[in-house]
Order: structure tokens, then C-alpha cells, then sequence
């Protein structure tokens, strides 16, 4: 390698580590001083003294691989199959059962829901099936009031679907069937499919509906795509 | 010559043999041909005393290597290689590794995976929290004895592990000289970790002179000193000494961010925290190049070593938690020295050097 090379190599759970004649500059044009080489800089984010590391990854137990991360979508594929309605209520919901449209193959199978293949995923998506799970229960409440203007069905309806593919989304794990397979679309902008379905069903239901419980309802399926961002399914 | 901050010309090391502390140290003093110490009163090895925690045992090792660190007044600097001092210190080693080899018994690790064996233990690593008491509630007193707890290995920062390198070939060889590299300034004297830590210590009012306070050392201190130097200069050991260094580094950049704080809050400026604010930097680039490019790699290189490497960083984390623990019980209870006699006798001592 030429001596003129810079090199950045990031460090399992670590900093960057950059070696070669680089310029670290802020956005306002002055440059920022490198006393060594290499420098490390921050990967975590929380260096008190940023751009540089401080040793603070440790601390909060950061994680992150050295070499690039996989997307789900460049994971060896599995055998396709094809992509499967599911009703979002388990078994022991009959009233859910009864008013869906989606639960055409729900009564004769004995495979999970989609909720309870997510209680099987890694630990650290736990937060965010639970709040599938509160956001469910909660959107099965506001379904059996009969009360609700047909604008509001419409939002309710949405965020049916909206819960239904974030399941699904939860659902999928390295090399398993399902709706990453059997889409094979190329991330928009750089987010999944299941994602841009998230994101476009908020866009049309929020703020337009008023009524609090929607609201909330709403504020609660954000909360889900936020613990979603967060776990980089985006 | 070169002028380094302390303000004198770089005249290389020279400390004075310490007091007396018991069978080990009277014999080494005799060995090494100096007059006997008047002082002294010949007593039985005291039985039973934990060989890492032991103030003559220690001290006399410390002693046998600093032969190949500096030199000894009144000895000749061929002793260095006496082969009836290498042997005295073999029997010492003995001793010492004997009681290592207790403290940190051979283990079945996780994985294979030495790097990341490494970043386990120490995020496992349960020691009292020293660096935490510093920064926040220790006194003047607390603070510079922690110094002169730390001048023990810091006024040669490095130097211990620098012995690996003619030890070692190819990437682990490559990583270690580039850490260490920094650790000597990278070209510029005046920021040779050495350098700043005696720099630190005239900041705070301490005797920056190396050897200055050895007879304040006890054997738990020492013991942190002497794993390096026994590591460092045994090849066979070698896996040990790049193991100590990962670790080393990878426990470093924290605790000094603490002990820095510790010493703003005293109420000292720059010129005391400059040491601590340096390794805060420093050693968060040297940990991932220790840890991986160092350690890992050789235990890629030569899985034989993989036992050796962690030795070396278990030995380290199990004599850091026991002198860390001293320090702290010392300071428990109300105004106990840690060092072997409080620091106030320090400036008249200091003239006989």
C-alpha cells in the first residue's frame, strides 16, 4: 500500500482507526489538530471527545462488527415460498377471526402469527415486539367500538396493515421465508419495502385524524418504527 | 543532549539501593557487593507471607530488574549479567510465579477468539472502583500517593513491554513498535509518557526523580511492576507480556479520564492533568491495535501462545484489583498510609539521593 493511503479500518465494538496523511476539518473550515497517527475516532457516538475516541464505547457496551453488516436482503436465500396472509390476532382471538378479511388461511394452520414467531427473535428486538403487542392490544379496543366515523375505520384499517407488515418484519430472521424473499424489490432510497409501507402509512395517518385514541394509537406505531430504526432494520 | 521538560539534560538513570527490608533485599545487597546495612537487624523470612504481597520478596525483585533498567550506585554495571544474580533472581521468579500461577489458574476460555476473549474479561472485570474514588472524593494526601503508587512503573512507562519486540515477528511485531512508538513521544522527547507523568508529579509538589520513592513501595505495588519486567524479559513468556499490554490499554483510557478529573478537582491545572488527558487519547487508539493487531494476531500466529496471552491479561486485572483494593481499605480506615510510611517525611528523605 502507498505511503499516501489513508487507511480506516473500524475495530469490532470500537473506534476507527485512520492511518495516513488526512485532514480532519469542522464544517465551519478549521481544521482540526491530529496529534498521532493513527487517530481513532468515534464510531459510537458518545466520545466526550468527539471526533476522537475515548475509550466511552466501553462503557456503553457498544457493538458493532468490523467488517461491512449484512442486510437482510443479501442473505443467503432460502427456498422461496409464497408470501402468506395472516390474520395479526393469534387463535384465541374468534371476534378477530370473524371480522378480518385476512384470515383466510388462519383457521386450518398450525404456524404462528406473526407476533408469536417475533416472540422467537433475538433479544435485543424484544422492545419492540412488546410494543407490537401493546399497540395490537390496543388497536383491537378501538375496533370493537362501533362507533367510529368511517374516516376513522379508514385509519384504523391502516394501521392494521401497518402493524401486519411490521410483524411480518419482525418475523424475519436470516434465511427465512416470507416477504423479503418473495418481494426481491431493491430498497427504495435505501429502506426495505416493509419499511416504505411503515413509513407511508404514517405519513397518511398522522395528524390528519383527530380523535385522541387515534392519535395515541398512532404516536404508539411510531414509537415501534423508532425501535425499529434504532435496531438498523431500515 | 537532549533538554526534556523536566529542565535537565537527559543523564540516564541511576537510583540508589533502598533500605533494607528483610532476608531478600540483605542478601541482594550482599551479592551485589555493597556494605552491609547498619541499620539492620537480620530477621527469619516471615512464614506464610503471600509472595505477591510481600515488601522484601518484591522489593528485592523490583531491584533485580532494574538492573536492566537503570543503573545502581555503587554497583558495577556487569552485575547486570552476574550469573550469581541471575540465579538469586531466578529463585525469586520462582516464588513469584508460583504464587501467580495459583492466583490465576489455567481456564478453558469461551472462545477461541482471542480478541474477543480479551474484551470479555475485561468488560467482566469486577475491581474496586479506584479511578471513581479519585475523581470524586479523594483528598491531596490520596491523590499523591496514588502518584507515587504509579512512579513505580510510570517514570518508565513502556519499557517493560518493549522487551517483546525482539521477541516477536511479522503484524504482532509491527503493532506492538507502533503503540510503543507513541508511548516514546513519536519522535519528540518532550512527549514521552515518561516524560509527562514526571511532569505531573512536579506539578503536584512530588520529587519527579527516578527512584525517588522506592522506599515507599510496597510489595503489592511492586508486584505491578515486576509482572511486566518478568513477562517482558522471558521469551517464553511472551505471549504473557502482549496479553498484559491489550489489556493494559484496553483498561486505561477510562480511569484516566477519572484521574484526571481527580486532579482538577484538587484543584491543579494542566500541567498535572496533562498526563491523564494524553492517555485518555492515546490509549483509546492503542487498545484496538493491542487488542487485535497485537494479541489477536499472535494468537492467530501461534495458538500455542493463546494460554499465555491470557495469563497474562488475567495476572494483570488479578494484581491491579489487589493493590487497587489496598489502596482503598488503606484509605478506609482514618489516615493509614498505603505507601510503606506517609509521604510527609518526603523532602528530607529526598536529599540523601
Amino acid at each position: 500500500m502507498r505511503r499516501d493511503t489513508v487507511l480506516i479500518i473500524p475495530y469490532q465494538d470500537g473506534p476507527y482507526l485512520v492511518r495516513g496523511p488526512v485532514v480532519v476539518r469542522d464544517q465551519e473550515g478549521r481544521d482540526i489538530e491530529l496529534t498521532r497517527n493513527p487517530v481513532a475516532l468515534c464510531r459510537c457516538g458518545k466520545s466526550r471527545i468527539r471526533p476522537f475516541c475515548d475509550g466511552t464505547h466501553r462503557l456503553i457496551r457498544f457493538t458493532a462488527p468490523s467488517p461491512r453488516e449484512t442486510h437482510w436482503f443479501d442473505e443467503p436465500k432460502a427456498p422461496a415460498e409464497p408470501p402468506r396472509r395472516r390474520s395479526i390476532a393469534s387463535t384465541e382471538r374468534p371476534h378477530r377471526r370473524a371480522s378480518s378479511a385476512a384470515s383466510s388461511n388462519s383457521e386450518s394452520r398450525v404456524e404462528p402469527s406473526p407476533l408469536e414467531a417475533a416472540a422467537a427473535i433475538p433479544t435485543k428486538l424484544e422492545p419492540v415486539r412488546k410494543q407490537l403487542v401493546r399497540v395490537e392490544e390496543r388497536l383491537v379496543a378501538l375496533l370493537e367500538n362501533g362507533s367510529w366515523a368511517a374516516r376513522e375505520r379508514v385509519a384504523l384499517r391502516s394501521a392494521e396493515r401497518l402493524i401486519e407488515a411490521t410483524s411480518l418484519l419482525l418475523a424475519l430472521r436470516p434465511g427465512s421465508a416470507g416477504l423479503a424473499q418473495s418481494s426481491r424489490n431493491e430498497p427504495i432510497g435505501g429502506q426495505t419495502p416493509c419499511c416504505c409501507l411503515i413509513r407511508g402509512a404514517l405519513e397518511a395517518l398522522f395528524p390528519a385524524y383527530g380523535a385522541d385514541d387515534i392519535s395515541e394509537l398512532i404516536g404508539e406505531v411510531r414509537v415501534v418504527l423508532e425501535l425499529l430504526e434504532a435496531e438498523r432494520w431500515s | 543532549m537532549v533538554m526534556t521538560a523536566l529542565g535537565t539534560p537527559d543523564a540516564g538513570r541511576q537510583i540508589a539501593f533502598p533500605t533494607v527490608r528483610g532476608p531478600w533485599t540483605e542478601a541482594l545487597l550482599e551479592l551485589l557487593g555493597l556494605p552491609s546495612s547498619k541499620s539492620f537487624k537480620s530477621a527469619e523470612p516471615s512464614a506464610g507471607r503471600d509472595a505477591l504481597e510481600d515488601d522484601d520478596l518484591q522489593m528485592a525483585l523490583y531491584l533485580c530488574y532494574e538492573l536492566h533498567y537503570s543503573s545502581l550506585e555503587g554497583v558495577d554495571d556487569r552485575m547486570e549479567w552476574s550469573p550469581v544474580v541471575l540465579m538469586f533472581r531466578a529463585a525469586l521468579e520462582r516464588e513469584f510465579e508460583a504464587a501467580l500461577r495459583n492466583l490465576v489458574p489455567t481456564y478453558e476460555p469461551q472462545t477461541p477468539n482471542i480478541g474477543q476473549e480479551l474484551q470479555r474479561l475485561v468488560r467482566e472485570d469486577d475491581g474496586p472502583p479506584l479511578s471513581r474514588y479519585v475523581e470524586t472524593q479523594a483528598n491531596l494526601d490520596e491523590l499523591l500517593e496514588h502518584v507515587v503508587h504509579r512512579s513505580a512503573y510510570q517514570l518508565k512507562e513502556a519499557d517493560p513491554h518493549s522487551w517483546a519486540i525482539p521477541r516477536l515477528t511479522g503484524g504482532p511485531k509491527a503493532a506492538l513498535v507502533e503503540i510503543q512508538a507513541d508511548e516514546y513521544g513519536g519522535g519528540r522527547a518532550e512527549r514521552i509518557h515518561a516524560v509527562l507523568f514526571a511532569n505531573t508529579m512536579r506539578a503536584l509538589g512530588l520529587n519527579p526523580r527516578y527512584g525517588a520513592y522506592l522506599d515507599w513501595l510496597p510489595g503489592v505495588t511492586l508486584a505491578t511492576v515486576n509482572l511486566m519486567s518478568w513477562f517482558g524479559l522471558h521469551r517464553r513468556l511472551r505471549g504473557s507480556i502482549v496479553g498484559h499490554l491489550a489489556v493494559f490499554e484496553m483498561t486505561s483510557s477510562i480511569p484516566n479520564r477519572r484521574y484526571g478529573n481527580g486532579v482538577r478537582r484538587l484543584g491543579f491545572g494542566a500541567a498535572a492533568a496533562a498526563f491523564y488527558d494524553e492517555h485518555v487519547e492515546a490509549d483509546a487508539v492503542h487498545e484496538s491495535i493491542a487488542a487485535w493487531d497485537l494479541a489477536h494476531a499472535l494468537a492467530v500466529a501461534e495458538p500455542d501462545l493463546s494460554p499465555d496471552i491470557l495469563f497474562g491479561a488475567r495476572a494483570l486485572l488479578a494484581l491491579e484489583t489487589r493493590w487497587a483494593e489496598h489502596l482503598l481499605d488503606s484509605w478506609g480506615r482514618q489516615g493509614q498510609t498505603s505507601l510503606t510510611r506517609p509521604l510527609d517525611r518526603a523532602t528530607s528523605h529526598a536529599d540523601q539521593y
